[in-house]
């Protein structure tokens, strides 16, 4: 039922644009695969999907009866014994848990979906999806069906599973493996426990603020039947789990930092925690007053919940991923005419691996059989392909891109150019670039920390002399009203907003603690494959004479046939309904032919077809010339296309006095096109191998500069290390990127310099925030003092200190996110 | 002794019940996928997601 329609429909299934239809029950599909999973779910009356889908979901779909067959390679590792043992979260006699990694689950019909999936595959019994995490936990029974088969049909229905080494845990991969696991049980742990006491502390402030009313009103002027005593009983019953459960994170990281010999902002705090529950302890027992339990349950209940919102992580982004997150999990072996799927770690030199299609090449060996075309750009960030010849060397961490090779290993994993690149890189890290920093937030605490201490002596010294009972109230009070909880309730929330401002605008920042360093950066630098340009999407233009609608059909097909990736593209952008071809032969290096019509069709490049009477600027390497019956007639030109808005984003940095250099793997053709981006003064260079990006970020820093560096692959691993800021540009998120202090979405990357000036803007909403409450506890202080503040008014005023920092802050960072157009 | 001082303790043992049911909803997962639960209630049928419900075998602990 194939049709070939004049205009472009959509994909019923995918979403896709396309111009060959395939109709089925009335509607419109791009691919077998597409059909074939529709007519699945329609047969389980599952179509509710579609009602759900709010969005074309772009997934790949391979189509059920193709992945079914044995013969597909794919997941033929999860049939390995070795491997599927570590990657099982259970086993039992007839039921088996495993987890996959979607990183397509994007919608709410991917819930739907993914959800029933026991209704759709046999022997899948249940299935739940975490979509925060994008992992599936699925259970099967084993005597039906096996893990391969469930990844197979997930894939076959627009999921593929993505697996890499990482997933095996410590015991396969580098010994010194200090990743977190993606599903690592600790941070969730961690998280829990943050809840609970973020949950007691809530609770036993709501309640003591509620004991405490009688007392904002004096108990009506009268106490007849002795209340009081009971309620500051209650109150002492509530907030004895805020002190010894709840504020157990200000305790120990002030024991941290005073085992360390650093004053932490904590310390003042938890002194001050301690001296206010000590005094009111005293109160109560002296039956003077009933002690300060409100203000300390919501001091402790508010310092909790900005310290979750800032620390709050992005659970679908790891940064601290290494090496092994970027490997498969195992290696197609070669042995008697047959491939059998090992895991990475056991491929020894010598073994014969078969690579295929769009796979990665693990080790480092010597091509032995295939025509290899090998995309290194995540590695050394040259944007053009290598051909490979037999005998010839292939290094790990590259791209096979044109049918299947075979490569004898050389070196094992462990040995292999990448890993020995990333282990440099990570030596390279001279200064702790991690530890336990906040500039101005441990200066300014530092400092107030001296002065509270000092304050506090010097009232002790004076009513030594003039009254010395009443060094202990003076001293206590100074101490309690001095807390520099404030500081801490606007750094903190502060900088949550900012993140999640950030990360609603695309960009994951690995924690608060880097903010600082990113408002200090004097000098920038860029890398450009990848970063300024988008991957794989380059810019198709035809060069050439007009050519007839029969002519384009012959040249679209024949592109499609061909293995060279830039021809597929250019099928692709073509999009022309087939044609017959006969005799096609891919000469690998060269280019492809075949016959339309009796007339012999050529693409190829330079040398491959008869140019001689053309002569034009020479692009080789992203150039596909056409002839047609030993004519040549034009040629297809694929130009990297940069990202929107870049020259916008340079002039502004440059308006605030910061110099951009951009540093490039490729040759010199895109200096035009970087140059009218960039202006004269920046700094261009290019063919620069990673150590030399990496030594050029360290000469800067060397210079005194504070340097951003924004980078994606491997290649910039080193230098987004060396670097003060890191950040590392991906398209997608769910896959590996090199270690760094942020991770953008390509998309956002020209909002960087708007989200560099609201973060920069963060300090000021930081000290404005603290500033006022300073000027509002030093006037409530200046009142009380004189004794003519009502305390049922100076005890409202001490939450709504609080509450209004939190709302500054959050309405300050909203506002500056608006003014600089992005959205919260 | 004053019924005021009933009625509080009533009260606080209310709030401990939803105290309990908020600890208890952390313990259980519930805020570790705040997005899916809204999709979910959108679906006619929920699918039977068994939890906990393990029979007898090797639990991994990676």
């Amino acid at each position: 039922m194939l049709e070939v329609a004049s205009s472009l429909s959509t994909c019923y299934h995918c979403g896709a644009q396309t111009r060959r239809v395939l109709r089925y029950a009335d509607k419109d599909f791009c691919c077998d695969g597409c059909r074939s999973v529709y007519s699945l779910l329609e047969q389980n009356q599952l179509c509710l999907y579609y009602d759900l889908k709010d969005s074309p979901s772009g997934n790949q779909v391979v189509g059920l009866d193709v992945l079914m067959s044995e013969q597909s390679h794919k997941f033929a590792f999860l049939d390995n014994v070795e491997i599927a043992k570590r990657l099982y979260l259970f086993q039992g006699a007839s039921e088996f848990h495993i987890q996959f990694y979607l990183p397509q689950v994007h919608c709410s019909s991917c819930v739907y979906l993914l959800e029933n999936l026991h209704k759709l595959a046999i022997g899948v019994l249940s299935s739940s999806l975490n979509f925060s995490k994008k992992s599936l936990n699925v259970s099967f029974n084993p005597s039906v069906t096996t893990a391969r088969k469930s990844a197979q049909f997930l894939t076959g229905i627009g999921y593929e599973p993505y697996f890499s080494l990482s997933d095996l845990g410590d015991g396969l991969s580098s010994p010194d493996n200090d990743i977190k696991s993606r599903f690592s049980a600790k941070i969730s742990g961690e998280s829990k426990h943050r809840l609970y006491r973020l949950g007691v502390a809530g609770f036993a402030f709501g309640n003591i603020m509620l004991l405490s009313f009688p007392e904002y009103f004096n108990w009506g002027g009268s106490d007849p039947d002795g209340m009081k005593n009971y309620f500051v009983m209650l109150n002492l019953i509530l907030i004895t789990p805020v002190m010894l459960y709840s504020a157990q994170e200000f305790y120990r990281l002030a024991w941290g930092g005073l085992k360390k010999r650093y004053l932490t902002i904590d310390l003042p705090i938890v002194i001050a925690m301690l001296i206010t529950f000590g005094r009111s302890l005293w109160e109560v027992q002296q039956q003077i007053g009933p002690g300060y339990f409100d203000s300390l349950s919501g001091i402790v209940f508010f310092m909790l919940l900005g310290r979750y919102l800032q620390d709050q992580t992005h659970q679908r982004i790891a940064f601290d991923r290494d090496y092994t997150s970027y490997f498969p999990l195992s290696a197609s072996l070669w042995s008697e005419g047959q491939a059998i799927s090992v895991p990475l770690v056991e491929v020894k030199k010598g073994d014969e691996l078969v690579i295929h299609n769009q796979e990665l090449v693990p080790v480092d060996g010597l091509l032995v059989f295939g025509a290899a075309h090998i995309d290194y750009s995540f590695v050394t960030g040259e944007s053009e392909p290598v051909n490979v010849l037999v005998g010839d060397w292939i290094y790990a961490g590259g791209r096979q891109l044109a049918g299947s090779i075979r490569v004898v290993a050389e070196k094992s994993m462990a040995q292999g150019y990448l890993v020995s690149l990333w282990n440099k890189s990570k030596q390279s890290k001279a200064t702790p670039k991690y530890g336990i920093e906040n500039g101005y937030v441990h200066k300014a605490s530092q400092w107030f920390s001296v002065v509270l201490f000092a304050i506090a002596i010097a009232a002790a010294a004076y009513w030594w002399f003039v009254d010395p009972s009443k060094v202990w109230t003076a001293v206590t009070s100074v101490l309690i009203v001095a807390c520099p909880c404030a500081l801490l309730l606007s750094v903190t929330f502060t900088q949550g907003h900012l993140l999640t401002l950030l990360a609603k605008n695309g960009m994951y920042l690995r924690g608060a603690m880097v903010l600082e360093r990113w408002r200090n950066i004097t000098r920038i630098v860029f890398d450009k494959t990848g970063t300024l340009t988008r991957s794989g999407q380059p810019i198709i233009s035809f060069e050439g004479q007009d050519i007839d609608s029969q002519t384009w059909d012959a040249i679209g097909t024949l592109a499609g046939e061909s293995v060279h990736p830039y021809a597929r593209k250019v099928a692709r952008w073509l999009n022309r309904p087939k044609v017959l071809i006969f005799g096609i032969e891919n000469l690998v290096g060269s280019g492809v032919k075949g016959v339309v019509n009796g007339i012999e069709y050529r693409l190829g490049r330079r040398g491959f077809v008869a140019l001689s009477d053309v002569v034009t600027e020479d692009r080789s390497g992203s150039e596909i010339w056409v002839e047609v019956n030993g004519k040549v007639v034009g040629r297809f030109v694929l130009r990297s296309s940069y990202r929107d808005g870049l020259k916008q984003m340079f002039e502004n940095w440059q308006g605030d006095g910061i110099h951009i250099d951009v540093l490039s793997g490729d040759n010199q053709q895109e200096r035009v096109v970087l140059e009218s981006l960039l202006g004269k003064k920046s700094g261009l260079y290019f063919q620069y191998r990673p150590h030399q990006k990496q030594s050029f970020v360290s000469a800067l820093k060397l210079k005194g500069e504070a340097v951003m560096m924004v980078g994606d692959g491997l290649n910039d691993a080193g230098a987004l290390m060396a670097s003060d800021f890191g950040v590392a540009v991906s398209e997608d998120m769910g896959y590996f990127s090199p270690g760094c202090d942020a991770i953008i979405l390509g998309g956002s990357l020209p909002k960087l310099y708007s989200m560099w000036k609201v973060v920069k803007r963060g300090k000021r909403v930081i000290w404005w925030s603290f500033f006022f409450s300073i000027v509002y506890n030093i006037v409530g202080l200046s009142f009380a003092v004189r004794g003519e503040l009502n305390p049922m008014i100076a005890a409202i005023l001490m939450p709504i200190s609080s509450i209004t920092i939190v709302l500054y802050t959050w309405l300050a960072t909203m506002y500056g996110g608006a003014r600089e157009g992005l959205k919260y | 002794m004053s019924v005021v001082l009933i009625l509080m303790i009533c009260s606080i043992c209310v709030a401990f019940g939803f105290l309990l049911a908020y600890l208890w909803s952390v313990k259980h997962g519930q805020f570790e996928d705040m997005e899916a639960n809204g999709f979910r209630i959108l679906h006619d049928s929920t699918p039977s997601v068994k939890e906990g419900v393990l029979t007898e075998g090797t639990v991994n602990n990676k």
